[in-house]
C-alpha cells in the first residue's frame, strides 16, 4: 500500500505535491504549536493568483454563453452535458489552485514567524553595506534629483509590478503553453520561498522608515500617486526588504521570456532596470537588496528547473504517449 | 501607519462579493445554455433537460436574490455607520433599519441598539444590544461595548461604564479612546497618579483632540507646569466641534484651576 502511495505521489505534478506537503506541515504546526495563530490571504495571493483566475473564469463563462451548441452536444446525456459545462472551470481551478495554496502557505509561514526567527532588524547592517559600496545611502544620493514627475513615473513603475507576473502567467496560460506557465509559476514560488526564508533571517524595514528623520526632502508626488503609494504600503507584509522581490520577480520573468519570447527579453530588462531605480528612489529598498535580487532570481530559476527536471511526475508527463498495439487492441 | 485591519476587511468584502456574483453568473449562463438546449431538443433527454434548466434558473434567481439582498444590506449598513460616526444617530438608525430589512444580522441589531441608546431610548437600546449578544452566543462586539460604555459614562454611571470600556479596550481600534475615557474618570476621582500611569505610553504623543488636551493639561497642572497646561488648553478653545466626551463643565473647571 505504501509503495502504491509513493508511486501515486511521484506521478503527481510537482506543485500538487508541494502544495499538499506544505499545507499539511502548516496544519501540523497550527495544531501542535502556539507559533502559528493566523492564516490570511495576502496581496500576492489576491493579485497574482485570484485575479487571473477571476479573469479566466469570466472569459470562460462568456465563451460558453456565446458558443452555439453543436449537434453532438445536443445528443449528449444531460449529466454528461453538465459535466462538459463545468469541465473548463474545473480545469482552471485545478491548474491554479496548487499555486494559490502554496503562495498562501508561504505567506502564512512568514506572517506567523515574522521577527520570531530573528527578532533584530538588520537595517543598520544593510545600510552599512550600502555606505561601504557607495559612500552614502543610495536614497540620500538621489535626493537632489527628486522631482514630482520623476516620483510619479517611478511610482507607476513600482506599482506596475503587481500586474507583471499575473499578466505574463495569464498570457502563457491563454496561449495554451502549459509547460511555460507552470515553469513560471513554480519559479515564482521558488523565488518567494527563498525570499521569505531570507526575510525571516534578515528582517529589515527599509530606508524610508529607518532613515525617516534624516531625509531633507519629501518625495512629492501628485495625488494619484499618493493613492498608489498608500496601496503599496498597506498591501505589504513588513520587514520584507532583503532581497527586493520588486526587482527579483521581473528579473525572473525576463529569464523565462528569454527562453520563450526572445523579442520580449530586452524590453523586460529595461523594465528591470527601471524597477531598480524605482525601489531605490522611492526609498523602499537598500542597494544591497537590489543586488541580492540578481543572485536570488537566477538561483530560483536554476533550482526550479533542477526540481522540475528531476521530478518523476514531470518526466512521465513529458513522455510521448505509447503507440497502441493494434493486434492486442483488437 | 496604514490601517491593515481595514485592508483585510476590504479584501474580504471584495472577494466575498466577487465570489457571490461569479456564482450568479455561472448559474445564469448554465440556465441559458440549458434552455437553449431544451428548445432545440425533442429527443429522449428533453424532460431531464427541462428539469435541469428549471433547477439552474431557480438556483441563479435564488443566489442572485440572496446576493443582492446581502449587498444592499451591507451598503446601507456602511452608510449608517458613516452617519453614526458623523454624529447623526437618527439618520444612522433609519439606515440600519433599512439594512436589516435586506439582511438581518446580530451586528446590525447591535448597531441599532447603540443608536437607540444615544437617541434617548435606553431600554429599547439595551434590549437590542442584549439580543445581538444572545444571537452571538453571549458575545458583544467591541463597537457595542465601547458605545454602551460611553453612554453610561455620559450618564454618570461609572460602575456600569468601566467593565464595558475595559472589554472594548481589547480591540486596538478602541484602545486609545478607552484610555482617554478611563483617564478622565480617574482625574474626576482626583487619582492623578493612576491617570498618569494609564496615560504613560501616550505622554509623548501629539495632542490632536480636546479630550486628550483636557487630560494632558490636567496632568501638567498636577505636575505644577501651569504654562504648559495653559498652552495645551489654548490649542482647543472649543470642545464641541470634535465630539469631546470630557464636556464643557470639566474644561471650564480646569481653566479656572489654571487661571487661579
Amino acid at each position: 500500500m505504501l509503495r502504491n502511495f509513493t508511486r501515486f505521489v511521484l506521478h503527481c505534478r510537482l506543485e500538487d505535491v508541494m502544495a499538499a506537503g506544505v499545507s499539511m506541515l502548516l496544519l501540523v504546526f497550527f495544531l501542535t504549536t502556539r507559533l502559528f495563530v493566523s492564516f490570511q490571504l495576502q496581496g500576492h495571493d489576491f493579485i497574482f493568483i485570484l485575479l487571473p483566475v477571476g479573469i479566466l473564469g469570466i472569459k470562460c463563462l462568456l465563451e460558453m454563453l456565446l458558443a452555439s451548441d453543436s449537434k453532438t452536444g445536443n445528443n449528449l446525456d444531460t449529466g454528461k452535458y453538465l459535466v462538459a459545462f463545468f469541465k473548463p472551470l474545473v480545469k482552471i481551478v485545478r491548474d491554479w489552485f496548487p499555486f494559490l495554496l502554496l503562495s498562501a502557505c508561504y505567506y502564512a509561514l512568514y506572517t506567523n514567524l515574522m521577527l520570531r526567527v530573528n527578532p533584530h532588524t538588520a537595517d543598520a547592517f544593510l545600510s552599512k553595506i550600502d555606505a561601504s559600496l557607495l559612500g552614502n545611502q543610495a536614497s540620500f544620493l538621489l535626493q537632489p534629483w527628486i522631482n514630482p514627475w520623476t516620483t510619479d513615473f517611478l511610482s507607476l513603475v513600482y506599482f506596475s509590478y503587481v500586474f507583471t507576473l499575473p499578466g505574463v502567467a495569464l498570457y502563457f496560460y491563454l496561449a495554451k503553453e502549459a509547460k511555460a506557465f507552470r515553469r513560471i509559476m513554480m519559479g515564482y514560488l521558488t523565488l518567494m520561498l527563498m525570499a521569505i526564508i531570507s526575510y525571516l533571517l534578515v528582517p529589515a524595514i527599509g530606508p524610508d522608515e529607518f532613515f525617516a528623520d534624516q531625509y531633507t526632502s519629501d518625495l512629492n508626488g501628485h495625488q494619484v500617486i499618493r493613492g498608489v503609494d498608500y496601496i503599496m504600503r498597506v498591501g505589504r507584509v513588513g520587514y520584507d526588504c532583503f532581497p527586493s522581490l520588486h526587482v527579483g520577480i521581473p528579473l525572473l520573468l525576463s529569464l523565462y521570456l528569454f527562453s520563450y519570447r526572445k523579442k520580449a527579453f530586452m524590453p523586460a530588462l529595461v523594465y528591470v532596470a527601471l524597477m531598480c531605480c524605482a525601489t531605490l528612489y522611492l526609498r523602499y529598498h537598500y542597494l544591497v537588496d537590489v543586488i541580492a535580487s540578481f543572485a536570488y532570481a537566477p538561483a530560483a530559476y536554476r533550482l526550479n528547473d533542477f526540481l522540475l527536471g528531476r521530478w518523476p511526475g514531470e518526466k512521465i508527463q513529458m513522455q510521448p504517449p505509447k503507440p497502441i498495439d493494434i493486434k492486442t487492441a483488437t | 501607519m496604514p490601517d491593515i485591519g481595514n485592508y483585510t476587511e476590504t479584501t474580504e468584502l471584495v472577494l466575498g462579493e466577487a465570489g457571490k456574483y461569479f456564482t450568479v453568473l455561472l448559474f445564469s449562463v448554465l440556465a441559458i445554455r440549458l434552455w437553449r438546449r431544451v428548445s432545440g431538443n425533442f429527443g429522449a433527454n428533453r424532460t431531464k433537460d427541462l428539469l435541469s434548466a428549471a433547477l439552474a434558473t431557480l438556483m441563479a434567481c435564488g443566489i442572485g436574490y440572496f446576493s443582492v439582498c446581502r449587498s444592499l444590506g451591507k451598503l446601507y449598513s456602511h452608510y449608517a455607520m458613516n452617519a453614526f460616526r458623523q454624529n447623526r444617530p437618527l439618520q444612522a438608525l433609519a439606515l440600519f433599519e433599512i439594512s436589516s430589512k435586506y439582511r438581518k444580522s446580530a451586528d446590525t441589531l447591535g448597531q441599532e441598539g447603540v443608536c437607540l441608546l444615544f437617541l434617548g431610548a435606553p431600554d429599547q437600546g439595551r434590549f437590542a444590544i442584549e439580543k445581538a449578544g444572545t444571537l452571538r452566543k453571549g458575545k458583544n462586539t467591541s463597537f457595542e461595548q465601547y458605545y454602551e460604555g460611553v453612554y453610561y459614562f455620559t450618564q454618570g454611571q461609572k460602575s456600569n461604564s468601566v467593565p464595558l470600556l475595559n472589554a472594548a479596550s481589547a480591540d486596538p481600534v478602541y484602545l486609545w479612546d478607552v484610555s482617554k475615557l478611563l483617564a478622565i474618570m480617574l482625574l474626576d476621582e482626583n487619582r492623578v497618579a493612576d491617570a498618569m500611569h494609564w496615560m504613560k505610553p501616550y505622554m509623548q504623543a501629539e495632542v490632536t483632540d480636546s479630550d486628550q488636551a483636557y487630560i494632558m493639561a490636567s496632568l501638567k497642572l498636577a505636575e505644577g507646569k501651569k504654562p504648559e497646561a495653559q498652552a495645551i488648553m489654548d490649542k482647543f478653545p472649543t470642545q464641541e466641534e470634535d465630539g469631546s466626551l470630557a464636556g464643557k463643565a470639566r474644561f471650564e473647571k480646569l481653566r479656572a484651576q489654571i487661571n487661579r
